[in-house]
Order: structure tokens, then C-alpha cells, then sequence
């Protein structure tokens, strides 16, 4: 009985295991080199996918990304900055 | 205003131009046959993965100096190199899933290139925690990180090589036509002189944190 039960299930673990092969041979190919587009496929209407959202959203991301640490750095500057003048201040009163 | 400060507002001056001229640049680029428009998120995603595995680097050999010598200035050069491994590894990690869902039909996988540098790039947000509410003597434990981070760089690059992936392959770069390349060339020019401006002003910023802290010593003594 539980002889049975086991080689029911290795078959099984087995028949799965065969599958892998399939699938993973089921993924798209890994690209090795970028062919360019020729104007004639570009005009039979070869870009099926409309991308434009997707690369919009890339470049305005990395440019408000860019920004926003651009602030963030002068904000943090300025505060030391600000902070080593006073100090500075204090130090010159008390004669240090 | 001091030469140094100078040169960082050109280089400022000068990325944020080419940046700025970077998509009539790309556009005189032809479209790659099989992923067409959104193939190019490459001419951003690419230089800022490369920008982010140069940081990386820096990083992990200022980390290394510090570990060896106690400099204070590799300090503040590893302290912002990491900064700058997880502002251009997040753009990387957001870019790529972007141009993904129209290449692949998903945001993300889990392959070997992808994993590895989502990896590298918690590495660098733990350096920059550590830093943070590390408390005192967070520094040296930190540099460790750093340095352990350099070491995915390798095994990031050559991901694509060693495992099955997805991920385009190292040999897409060097095998690019004229038409492709030279808008790429341009956009890794213009991040890597961005790189180079926002990490001197990173590294000016750690100086004078530690201007301000030996200034509060003195004050309480």
C-alpha cells in the first residue's frame, strides 16, 4: 500500500520535473545584440506596442528623481552651512 | 566663490544641459526591430546601472581605506558614493521594470541580474541606515558593508553570463550600431559628469558636517 502510494507520487514528482524543461524553453530568448528597425517595417506598422506612456513615465521619473535630490542637497548644505556660521560666531565671541 | 565651487556649478551646468538636450539626442536613434519605442529607456537605464555599479565601487574602495587607514576623508567619499548607489540603483530598478512590461510582458522577474542588483542596492540603503542610527562607531561596521556591496559588482555583470536570464546580454553594448551607440555614449557622458558634480557636493556636505562637529566640541569645551 504505501509502497504503491510512493511510487505513485515519485512518477508524478517525476512527470513535473520533465515539464521544467518545457516551460523554462517557453520564456522569450535572451537577446544578444540590438537589430535597428528599417524605415519600411517602421511604415508596414511593425511597432505594434504603444510604448510612448512607458517611456515618458522613465524619463520623467529620473528627472524628478534628479531634481528633488538636487533640492534635498542644497537644503542639507545650506543648513550646515548656516549652522557652522553660527558656531563660528559663538567661537569668535568667547575668543576660541 | 572658491575654484572648487566653481568647477562643481559648471559640471552641474554642463550635465544638466546635456541632459536636457539628451531626448533629441536619442530620438536620431533608429528603433530596435523586436521592442521598438520602449527600447529606448535603454539610453537612461543603462548609463545609470553602469553609474550605480561606478559608484558601488567607489564605495567599496573608500570603505576599504577607511577600514585600513581611519582617513576621514575616505570616509566622507564612501559615505556619498553610497548615497549615489541608491539614488542611480533606484531609477535602475525603476526604469527597468518600465521598459519590462512592454519587453517581457511583466514589471519583474527574478532572475539572476535583477535579484543581484535589487540585492546590491539594499546593501547600499543599509550602509546609509547603519550611517544614520548606527550611533557611534556605526563607521567602521558600515565600511565593512560598503565593502562586501563592491564585491557584487562582478557578480551583478556577469549574472547575465553564468545564468539563464532574460535580462539582455553583456555583448548588446559592444555589438551596437553607430546609430545606437552614439546617443548612449552621450547619456552615459552626461550621468557620469552628473555623478561626478553630485558627489562633490556630497563629499563637500560630509566635510563640513565634520567641520560643524569639532565646532560644537570646541564650543563645549
Amino acid at each position: 500500500m504505501t509502497r504503491s502510494w510512493i511510487r505513485r507520487w515519485a512518477t508524478r514528482a517525476l512527470l513535473l520535473l520533465a515539464l521544467v524543461p518545457a516551460v523554462v524553453q517557453a520564456q522569450p530568448a535572451q537577446v544578444d545584440e540590438f537589430r535597428t528597425l528599417s524605415p519600411d517595417e517602421i511604415a508596414a506598422g511593425q511597432e505594434q506596442i504603444p510604448a510612448a506612456r512607458l517611456v515618458f513615465a522613465a524619463y520623467g521619473i529620473v528627472w524628478l528623481t534628479f531634481a528633488i535630490y538636487l533640492f534635498s542637497l542644497w537644503r542639507r548644505v545650506s543648513q550646515v552651512e548656516a549652522e557652522l556660521r553660527t558656531v563660528a560666531t559663538t567661537l569668535e565671541k568667547t575668543g576660541r | 566663490m572658491k575654484l572648487g565651487d566653481r568647477l562643481i556649478v559648471v559640471l552641474l551646468a554642463v550635465s544638466g544641459l546635456m541632459l536636457t538636450a539628451s531626448p533629441y539626442v536619442i530620438d536620431t536613434a533608429p528603433y530596435e526591430a523586436t521592442m521598438g519605442l520602449v527600447q529606448r529607456i535603454f539610453y537612461y537605464h543603462f548609463p545609470m546601472a553602469m553609474t550605480m555599479m561606478l559608484s558601488a565601487i567607489v564605495c567599496g574602495a573608500a570603505s576599504a581605506w577607511f577600514l585600513f587607514r581611519r582617513s576621514e576623508r575616505a570616509d566622507h567619499i564612501a559615505v556619498a558614493a553610497a548615497e549615489m548607489a541608491v539614488v542611480f540603483g533606484v531609477l535602475t530598478l525603476i526604469t527597468g521594470p518600465l521598459w519590462a512590461r512592454k519587453s517581457w510582458g511583466v514589471w519583474w522577474v527574478w532572475d539572476a541580474r535583477i535579484t543581484s542588483t535589487f540585492i546590491m542596492w539594499l546593501v547600499f540603503g543599509s550602509y546609509l541606515l547603519l550611517r544614520r542610527f548606527g550611533g557611534a562607531g556605526s563607521e567602521v561596521l558600515a565600511a565593512a558593508v560598503g565593502f562586501f556591496g563592491m564585491v557584487l559588482v562582478p557578480f551583478i555583470y556577469y549574472s547575465v553570463n553564468l545564468w539563464k536570464t532574460l535580462h539582455p546580454s553583456n555583448s548588446v553594448v559592444p555589438s551596437l550600431p553607430t546609430s545606437m551607440g552614439i546617443p548612449l555614449y552621450y547619456c552615459w557622458a552626461a550621468f557620469t559628469l552628473l555623478f561626478v558634480a553630485l558627489m562633490s557636493v556630497r563629499i563637500r556636505l560630509e566635510r563640513s558636517r565634520g567641520w560643524l562637529e569639532r565646532a560644537y566640541r570646541a564650543v563645549e569645551d
